[in-house]
């Protein structure tokens, strides 16, 4: 059957009859596959930031090495460039250094002002290739006037480790949400072709190939998927928007992914997976029907 | 057009639907079939439609095979044939218009051949002023016109109107039947298959065909009037 442009409207419109023959389990399909692709994009979306976060602190790798007072922080810079793998050191004086945590804690900074002095006391900033960060911190400690080396490794690894924890909650819930999805379509498709056994019979007798017969209902099918994801996306927002306004308000220094492009990602994301799946589900559903040979 | 010889066709439970019948229906002819409920004539038209296969014999329907023919030629002779059934198999909730179409979108139309046939054939069958009446909303007489619409519709070489009249009073028997009748030519045979021999007695030339205990008998009738 070459494909008739001008017959598109006739395959939307019966899809819509398909749709309004079987309502009430219509409804229900699309509010059931909304909360599995609900679950799909905020796990997607935590799993993403997840793992922004992690890259974004590989990215800044760098350890603080504070000295003795009295100490020359030129010399003991000299002395740590020499360590392999480190790539700048800066050094940090104790006012920067309070004006930084200041803009770390946000509102909680007031907290600073119960002192009557700067708590903080001035250190070198080194920047490392994180793969080396362990030797560096051994070997930052062992030059002559360091009192103290802090990494921030312990920190990474646990992140990256949460990360790991996430992607692979990540697939296992698009698995099955993939498997979900696939059984609810088909299942609506295979009722739909139940009810529309008659017309499908007569449309067999006058010679209709398959794909003529079938259409309406993958685009049946599509349509359920893609409604579901777009009421999920809704929902998606609502609850990201509320979820990054309370973390950026009590976390400050988390370091978050662009918010617009967040959800921008997370969109394609859902709708694609909702149009794929969909289809998915359909083909399924309309070859679970045929005879057997 | 058909050629069936020692054509039989045994249901699973044993019981015949159609015992060794041979016969030839030639093109542009009107043919009658007749016979009691449950003689077989039904199993014919299933064979001629390919919803059932012969179990024996030979049948062939426009020189293709119905007992090998595949999927894909099927269903290229099923879009040559118009068919007509008792209960009409018109899609519901859809209008007179939208039934005729849908028999006709698959054929290699153009869109403005899709529309004129459409109004063509609903104008042929009387129904031009109810082209966009949903076909539930009709009379059974009506529906019966809509079904036959749809299958001339598609300038099909054969039409099988399988008990056409079957849920129709007199009347409107008489109508559907005249209008078969007027689209036997050259080009297009008709098959109508009834139990109602008495409205046979106002036919002239026609193939009658007699089924009984899955026996098939053909004769050419000449009457004059």
């Amino acid at each position: 059957m070459s494909f008739k442009l001008f017959n598109f409207p006739y395959f939307l419109k019966e899809a819509g009859t398909l749709a309004r023959k079987d309502l009430s389990s219509y409804i229900l399909s699309v509010l059931s596959l909304s909360m599995i692709f609900f679950i799909l994009s905020m796990t997607a979306g935590l799993g993403y930031s997840m793992s922004y976060m992690a890259e974004s602190l590989q990215s800044e790798a760098e350890i603080s090495v504070y000295y003795d007072p009295g100490s020359d922080p030129d010399r003991i810079s000299e002395d740590l460039q020499e360590i392999n793998g480190v790539e700048e050191i800066i050094l940090i004086q104790a006012d920067e250094a309070k004006d930084r945590m200041v803009k770390l804690l946000g509102d909680d900074s007031k907290i600073l002002a119960l002192f009557d002095y700067n708590p903080f006391s001035e250190y070198l900033e080194v920047h490392i290739q994180l793969d080396k960060a362990e030797e560096i911190s051994v070997s930052a400690a062992n030059v002559e006037g360091v009192n103290y080396v802090r990494d921030n490794k312990e920190v990474l690894t646990k992140l990256e480790d949460i990360s790991a924890v996430f992607n692979l909650a990540g697939l296992l819930v698009i698995a099955a949400v993939g498997a979900a999805t696939v059984v609810l379509t088909s299942h609506i498709i295979r009722q739909g072709i139940y009810l529309n056994r008659d017309a499908i019979g007569t449309l067999k007798l006058l010679g209709a190939p398959d794909g003529f017969i079938y259409l309406p209902f993958i685009i049946n099918g599509v349509f359920l998927s893609i409604l579901s994801g777009i009421l999920s996306l809704g929902v998606t927002i609502m609850s990201a928007s509320q979820i990054f306004n309370g973390l950026t308000g009590s976390l400050p220094f988390l370091v978050l992914p662009d918010y617009d492009l967040l959800l921008t990602g997370l969109s394609i994301f859902t709708l694609s997976t909702a149009l794929l799946l969909g289809l998915a589900g359909s083909l399924v559903g309309i070859g679970s029907t045929k005879p057997k040979k | 057009m058909i050629e069936a010889n020692q054509l039989s066709l045994q249901y699973k439970d044993g019981t015949f639907g159609l015992k060794e019948a041979s016969l030839v229906i030639a093109g542009g002819k009107l043919v009658y079939i007749t016979g009691a409920s449950g003689s077989g004539k039904t199993s014919f038209i299933k064979m001629l439609l390919g919803i059932e296969r012969p179990t024996s014999g030979d049948l062939k329907v426009m020189n293709m095979d119905m007992k090998s023919i595949g999927h894909g030629e099927l269903r290229s002779l099923r879009q040559k044939i118009g068919p007509v059934f008792q209960d009409f198999k018109l899609l519901d909730g859809r209008t007179a218009c939208e039934n005729v179409m849908t028999g006709l979108r698959f054929l290699e139309l153009s869109k403005e051949e899709l529309y004129q046939r459409t109004l063509e054939s609903l104008e042929k069958v009387g129904l031009s002023h109810k082209v966009h009446n949903i076909v539930d909303k009709l009379s059974y007489g009506e529906r019966q016109r809509v079904a036959i619409a749809r299958a001339v519709a598609r300038k099909p070489v054969l039409i099988i109107a399988d008990e056409p009249t079957g849920n129709l009073d007199r009347s409107n028997s008489i109508i559907v039947l005249d209008l078969l009748k007027t689209f036997v030519s050259p080009e297009t045979t008709v098959i109508i298959t009834t139990h109602a021999t008495h409205l046979l007695e106002r036919e002239k030339d026609y193939v009658h065909i007699t089924v009984e205990d899955g026996r098939m008998s053909l004769k050419e009738v000449h009457h004059e009037l």
